[in-house]
């Protein structure tokens, strides 16, 4: 075989073997990108399997420690409805006739000034809340409810109530360190004027307004923030 | 991991301790048998073998046990000599060497071979665990992780039994004012031996989570099994939820039904339900027979807090009331010197001359036991504390805490119901000889206009305020001196006072005021109370607008942590007054950590 042949051979067995051995790389490449994509793929769908299975725990604890640590059928039948927002039990006439059962729950009444809002809450109601939030008493059935009273049915005096409720709640949240996964439901509003019967279970010392709270007369917004096991 | 453990065998840790042999080697940590080589001793040596520079709150732990074990200085609690960190950085530790087996294996015995701690033949242990327990506790320590494999049975031809009980393990012990390691909300423990409260967070649990823990073993030592079974945290938690624990009776008729009660009430999920460590030890003690211990400056008071829900029959104190209890057993280890108490070592059922004085009957019983549960419904009101629940089981016959057919209970009824009926016919004495004395005195009326409960607005205004304005001076004041001379003979030590004879004097009239800032103390406990502290003092008692109290009256608020409670008050301020004026000091003193108790009393005018 003539020499020039051979070299001839040999160039082009040699470009063959690259162009091969370009293709199986690249073969490769894809392959592990596939794999790659494919434990990544699973990977998520263990972490969604997870968090459900986790959700899943979480809300049949919760829904156990609301059966035992709830002491009214009405109360959990009222949250239930009050979580979601487009419920009627939860109008202002649901609300009113809340007032009357949910006392049978831990709750802090306030009073707040509108110019000052959660400002001008007092020492007292800032102890009591330490209390009424304490994390010893934090259930995964706990929820808290804000329901908030304008000085009068105006929409001005419903946003500044509705104001008010929500510099409360970030109080609880920030200052009060309730954590996330304690729902708190509300601000809700109240009609401004309720009926001496609607109040009559809200009459001990810690319900009136304490020194330096606005009274009667004064320019208020009244707000109840009401802990509950109820789910 | 192996070829590093191995490795340790020869070295020499801490420049005294050869390695001799590796005993054991776990997740966390490995266990040596060591020569302290100076005097020779045999010890054990732990050593942490997890990254402690990444994990820096292992180390803590670590050394949480160290301490815990040093405070606690019981015999039931193996002890530890020497704490160190070799050159890489691992902590150490060095106990006392123990020989003999663990509690979980020894319940692997059946009860019917030799040696059986199965059934009755097992109760001596939970005696001398809840007495090493209740010496951890004492101290402000909670084990949190007892188990049978943490307990250790060792040879002590000394014990009546032949045996000692040993505590082993308390790294995850919380010690007081010292867990910040245990994050709020974190699981701590062994589940199938854990209190449900500690399955909601570890960082909150009292001594009460180690008395379900012992409560649990002392079922599986009775009845052969546990109050629950399942394979997860979550099922667990739920079983401790939903529920029921079968009856111990149900399981092992043939058991004493005291003994069944106990184990059951240390099994009740509220903590508040179950009886503390020093009445679990107290109860076992006088089932087995043995006598208590003396316990240094530990009052009836105390012991019926300790007790708050206990049947609480006259026996429950009676031998301590009498100072007939002997000092705890003294071991020390090897090369030292060994002292045991011959008290401590009798026979099961042995009675030593010293024991001749301990009541065996109610008959026989100071009658100082049933005014001091007298006292506790003012004290209960008072403060709103535990106290409340002490009359309660005593004023009702039916409670399942006192069991109708109980001796002890009827026994201790008659004597609630005599000393009721001695305080009642005292204060209607002491009314007809007020009334005698001083209704024809114009200087001394018996409801002046200007009587404090008279003058209280919280009379009217507070709803919630059982006592009505208008009739309470007359009929409340001379009860409530008999009732202060009770409550305050409860408080004084056990043994100093064996009749409780009320005072006859009569509570003076005076001007109420409200309190300055001189009267509010300069410190809490130990610890200096600011300017601005005191001041706070000052502005909450302002808050509550109708706080007054007379010269010599005094109002104690007790720190403790975050918590703050009235401990005791005077009967005139309402109960809303007394509420507003707490909160207003939490929400002052919110930041406030102390403890220790806070008395508010005015200086004389």
């Amino acid at each position: 075989m003539p020499a020039s042949l051979t070299k001839y051979l040999a160039v082009l067995l040699t470009t063959g073997a690259l162009f091969s051995a370009s293709c199986f790389t690249s073969a490769q490449e894809e392959r592990l990108t596939r794999m790659s994509e494919a434990i990544s793929e699973l990977a998520r769908h263990q972490r969604e399997s997870d968090a459900l299975l986790s959700g899943r725990v979480d809300t049949e604890v919760a829904r156990i420690w609301g059966k035992l640590n709830c002491n009214d059928e009405q109360v959990r039948t009222f949250i239930k409805e009050c979580e979601s927002a487009d419920s009627t039990v939860c109008s202002d006439s649901g609300l009113v006739s809340a007032l009357a059962f949910m006392n049978s729950q831990a709750v802090v009444t306030m009073y707040l000034r509108p110019d000052l809002g959660v400002r001008s809450l007092q020492p007292v109601r800032q102890g009591q809340l330490l209390g009424l939030t304490d994390l010893r008493f934090l259930f995964p059935s706990t929820r808290f409810l804000i329901l908030a009273q304008p000085r009068s049915d105006s929409q001005a005096h419903q946003d500044e109530a509705e104001k008010i409720g929500r510099q409360l709640l970030r109080y609880i949240r920030t200052e009060l360190k309730i954590p996330p996964r304690t729902p708190i439901i509300g601000p809700r509003i109240l009609p401004c004027k309720l009926k001496q019967e609607q109040l009559r279970f809200y009459g001990s010392r810690l319900h009136m307004p304490q020194v330096n709270e606005p009274t009667e007369k004064e320019p208020r917004v009244r707000l109840w923030l009401y802990r509950t096991d109820c789910l | 991991m192996q070829n590093s453990l191995v490795r340790m065998l020869g070295q020499i840790i801490g420049g005294k301790y050869r390695v001799v042999r590796l005993l054991g080697a776990g997740g966390m940590g490995a266990v040596y048998e060591v020569q302290q080589m100076d005097i020779l001793r045999r010890a054990a040596l732990k050593i942490l073998t997890l990254d402690v520079k990444s994990q820096p709150g292992h180390f803590q732990r670590f050394m949480n046990e160290a301490r815990a074990v040093n405070q606690i200085s019981h015999p039931g609690v193996v002890q530890v000599h020497d704490f160190g960190v070799d050159e890489k950085g691992q902590p150490w530790l060095v106990m006392e060497y123990l020989e003999g087996t663990s509690l979980a294996d020894a319940m692997k015995l059946p009860p019917s071979q030799s040696g059986s701690v199965m059934g009755m033949a097992g109760l001596w242990i939970i005696g001398e665990l809840a007495s090493a327990l209740e010496a951890a506790h004492e101290k402000g320590i909670i084990h949190r992780d007892l188990k049978p494999a943490n307990v250790m049975l060792v040879p002590d031809p000394h014990s009546p039994t032949g045996q000692r009980v040993k505590l082993l393990d308390f790294g995850v012990a919380k010690l007081r004012d010292a867990d910040h390691l245990t994050k709020s909300g974190s699981i701590l423990g062994t589940p199938l031996y854990m209190a449900l409260e500690q399955f909601r967070n570890s960082a909150d649990v009292d001594g009460k989570a180690d008395v379900f823990s012992l409560g649990v073993i002392a079922y599986q030592l009775l009845s052969g099994r546990l109050p629950h079974y399942a394979a997860t945290h979550y099922e667990i938690m739920g079983a401790r939820l939903l529920d029921p624990i079968p009856q111990l009776r149900q399981l092992v008729p043939q058991l004493p039904e005291h003994v069944a009660t106990l184990v059951m009430r240390m099994l009740e999920r509220e903590p508040v339900h179950r009886p503390s460590m020093l009445a679990v030890d107290h109860e076992v003690r006088r089932t087995l027979g043995l006598p208590l211990p003396r316990k240094s400056g530990v009052t009836a008071a105390q012991l019926l807090l300790s007790n708050q829900d206990q049947p609480l029959t006259p026996t429950m104190n009676a031998p301590l009331e009498q100072g007939a209890a002997v000092a705890r057993p003294v071991t020390l280890d090897l090369g030292e010197a060994q002292q045991v108490t011959p008290d401590s070592e009798r026979l099961l059922g042995e009675v030593s001359p010293r024991d001749m004085v301990v009541p065996t009957s109610l008959s026989s019983l100071p009658s100082v036991q049933m005014p001091i549960l007298q006292a506790q419904p003012g004290d209960k009101t008072e403060s709103g504390a535990p106290l409340t629940e002490a009359p309660q089981v005593l004023a009702s016959p039916s409670s399942p805490t006192a069991p109708e057919h109980s001796p002890h209970a009827k026994n201790g009824r008659l004597r609630t119901g005599l000393a009721l009926l001695g305080v009642l016919l005292f204060s209607g004495a002491a009314l007809g000889w007020r009334w005698s004395v001083s209704a024809p005195s114009t200087n001394t009326p018996i409801n002046p206009p200007s009587s404090r409960v008279a003058e209280l607005p919280t009379a009217t205004a507070d709803p919630t305020n059982p006592t009505p304005g208008i009739a309470a001076p007359d009929l409340a004041l001379p009860v409530e001196k008999p009732d202060a001379a009770i409550a305050s003979a409860a408080l004084s030590p056990i043994g100093s006072t064996a009749v409780v004879t009320p005072k006859p004097t009569l509570p003076k009239r005076c001007q109420p005021m409200q309190p300055t800032l001189a009267c509010v103390p300069v410190s809490i406990g130990t610890r200096l109370l600011t300017a601005a502290q005191r001041a706070a003092v000052k502005d909450a008692l302002s808050d509550a607008s109708d706080l007054a109290l007379c010269p010599g009256e005094s109002l104690v608020v007790a720190f403790s942590g975050h918590d703050m409670t009235i401990r005791s008050a005077p009967r005139s301020l309402g109960k809303g007054t007394k509420e507003v004026f707490i909160n207003s000091l939490h929400g002052r003193l919110r930041d406030l950590t102390w403890r220790g108790n806070l008395e508010i009393k005015c200086p004389p005018r």
